[in-house]
């Protein structure tokens, strides 16, 4: 008998049963476009179109299955991946409300889902595990724990060693590098009437294989650039919450150790150095204040800072060491912090205030009133003259002014499934013979176009 | 002798801690009122006394004020809300409502010397108020004067201060105000229904403050 003879049987029995088990199905999807155009040579002009598609289904509480899958094609992509299907993410969740005794809510998520720390400056990245949730009247307690190895390479952020870095050059590899990431966090909402408390430990674990890299006590420097593993424990505690009326703060710190591979001096060997283990010991603090004007068509000025040590004895960027114990804070995954220059957060302090409003927000009219602009004006320096993500740094300068950046986001959202986003970013670096980039760097400028459609 | 004073105690505990009624201020369009659980529905009048467990339901384009004393209640549209409590006595003023739907505005007068506890609850949360004035639709609430203690199902608060405003469905965190605010003032780029979902980060996501994934980059010589 042919399969249509059954379909609509199925159909029904689906229907029935969920309407039974109080089982829901949903599902779409979302179709982005991007279209650029460089004069740099390496990039020149190309289109990104990117679908997405998902499907949610499950109780709403003790059992939620979600995945989503996309699928992009870039004809010129720079890194000459034409075509790319991924898993985004994969995800079974659930929550049990809990009636005995202070504990009130249990939550588990389980699959390739989102790893954050509650800064979102130290680790913020899809990973394979699981999560544990522990929900108090007075607090939140979090368990993760996820592996990064089975995320393709083209959608892995994650850069923290040699290794890390040569394999997200090299098209052969399919995966990103393989570590373990995990996290406990305590998050104490309204401990003080207003203000929130978080306190976590977030780790990562280098798991490659140690045959492949650099030994400890090797004396000849790699001809390869290969490094050793780099694992690392960051220690951060936080507040955020209102000053008065509508002013807002956020002030978080960051304490990171762990273990990376340095090149150093040592006397007992035959070339005067030789490789070795060297303990982390850096830190990063991070500052926000907000101001919501909500009767000035919803205006908001904000004020950020962020410091994360650096290390002048670093001379490249990764497993750069080359004296004593390593200063310089390595984040796991990189944070976004503007339009153009995004060095990681290692061996930088910035400063960035901005300004957005909604001009058209009491005009009435359903369609203009989400339309925002907004301008952010970020200064870049850093604390020490060792090395930075960042290319083109002049080795001759100990000039800790790297640049300032100028940036204009617009988001014009006609329709809740229809958006479009304009952004421009004009990066001056200081450069020259004196400065901290070398003569090579100019002014830049980029712009970014994105359409984004749901269906 | 122990029956008399028995009998004086609660003669002084109904002198010093009586329950008020309710009045109906104004009122336009269908508004009614269910006195008690096995009345039935009967028009509202200005002035008329709503007593204690009666349940107030507006129509479409309907609304009315009720006066508590020292608070005022502006029941919106298509809104049912039942008087839960109304207690006064020399030092203390207790009122209790549940709103079973709809949206009502608080005018909470603040008392000296005399404790107030004003709350309203909804079946996922609480808002707990002394001396504010507020908005409140069962889900969100949003603080105009004064200070509001909003909390979920499981006891967990959020303290929202003039201007602010919080919101949860029962189980989840009451809202951040910064996130509430951030949310009403900005246009998120990505349309995607997953976007702001705890624990999805989507493709092209780039974190806070970004609007993109992909660059076009003009380098000026």
């Amino acid at each position: 008998m042919r399969i249509k003879n059954y379909l609509l049987p199925v159909c029904l029995l689906i229907f029935l049963l969920s309407s039974i088990l109080s089982f829901s199905i949903d599902f779409g999807g979302t179709f982005g476009n991007i279209s650029s155009f460089s004069t740099d040579e390496d990039k020149g002009y190309f289109q990104y179109n990117r679908l997405s598609a998902w499907l949610e289904a499950g109780t709403k509480d003790k059992f939620n299955f979600l995945v989503q899958g996309s699928v992009s094609v870039s004809p010129n992509s720079p890194d000459d991946i034409i075509f790319l299907g991924d898993l985004d993410f994969l995800l079974i969740s659930g929550k049990w409300a809990i009636e005995d005794g202070d504990l009130a809510l249990f939550g588990y998520n389980t699959g390739r889902f989102g790893f954050s720390d509650f800064s979102y400056s130290v680790l913020r990245h899809n990973a394979d595990g699981l999560s544990l949730t522990f929900t108090y009247s007075s607090s939140v307690i979090t368990f993760g724990a996820g592996y990064t190895g089975f995320i393709l390479r083209p959608s892995s952020d994650i850069i923290m060693s040699l290794a890390d870095s040569d394999d997200k050059e090299n098209n052969e590899v399919w995966f990103g590098c393989p570590r373990l990431v995990g996290y406990a966090e305590l998050k104490m909402p309204d401990i003080f009437p207003g203000h929130t408390f978080y306190s976590s430990i977030v780790f990562q674990k280098d798991l490659r294989n140690e045959d492949n890299l650099v030994s400890e006590g090797e004396e000849v420097k790699s001809v390869d650039n290969i490094g050793g593993l780099l694992d690392s424990v960051y220690i951060g505690t936080g507040f955020s919450g209102n000053i008065v009326s509508t002013l807002f703060y956020n002030a978080y710190g960051y304490f990171q150790t762990g273990r990376t591979m340095s090149y150093l001096a040592d006397e007992s060997s035959s070339t005067n150095f030789s490789y070795q283990y060297k303990p982390i010991f850096a830190f990063l603090l991070g500052t926000e204040f907000n101001f919501f004007l909500k009767q000035a068509l919803y205006s908001q000025i904000s004020f950020k800072f962020l410091f994360a040590s650096g290390d002048s004895d670093y001379n490249t960027f990764l497993e750069g060491n080359s004296e004593g114990n390593a200063t310089m804070f390595i984040p796991i995954s990189n944070k976004i912090v503007s339009v153009l220059f995004n060095p990681y957060l290692s061996n930088i302090f910035l400063f960035d205030i901005g300004y957005s409003i909604k001009p058209f927000s009491r005009l009435g009219n359903r369609i203009m009133k989400n339309f925002s602009t907004g301008l952010n004006t970020i200064v870049f320096m850093r604390p020490t003259e060792g090395a930075i993500s960042e290319e083109d740094l002049n080795d001759n300068s100990d000039s800790r002014y790297l640049g300032t950046e100028i940036d204009s986001v617009t988001v014009f959202r006609p329709f809740s499934d229809l958006a479009v986003s304009l952004s421009f970013g004009f990066f001056i670096p200081s450069a020259g013979s004196d400065k901290a980039f070398n003569t090579d760097r100019k002014f830049e400028f980029l712009g970014k176009l994105y359409v984004s459609y749901s269906f | 002798m122990k029956k008399y004073i028995i009998i004086i105690i609660f003669t002084l505990l109904a002198v010093f801690a009586y329950s008020e009624n309710a009045v109906v201020s104004s009122f336009n369009g269908k508004v009614e009122v269910k006195l008690t659980p096995n009345s039935s529905w009967e028009p509202v009048s200005v002035n008329m006394e709503i007593p204690v467990g009666a349940v107030i339901s507006t129509g479409f384009n309907s609304s009315a004020v009720l006066d508590l004393g020292t608070s005022t209640i502006q029941v919106k549209a298509l809104t049912r809300m039942k008087i839960e409590e109304l207690v006064a006595s020399q030092q203390k003023l207790s009122t209790d409502l549940f709103l079973n739907f709809g949206n009502i505005s608080a005018d909470v007068e603040p008392q000296e010397d005399i404790e107030h506890n004003f709350t309203l609850k909804s079946p996922i949360s609480t808002a707990a108020v002394r001396g504010t004035t507020f908005e409140f639709n069962t889900i969100t609430v949003t603080v105009t004067g004064g200070t509001v203690t909003f909390s979920n199902l499981l006891g967990q608060q959020r303290t929202v201060n003039l201007g602010g405003s919080s919101r949860t469905s029962g189980k989840d965190l009451p809202a951040d105000i910064k996130d509430m605010l951030t949310e009403s003032s900005t246009v998120p780029a990505n349309t995607s229904a997953l976007s702001d979902r705890e624990g999805i980060i989507l493709p092209g996501d780039l974190g806070p403050g970004a609007t993109g994934t992909l660059t076009i980059t003009w380098t000026y010589n």
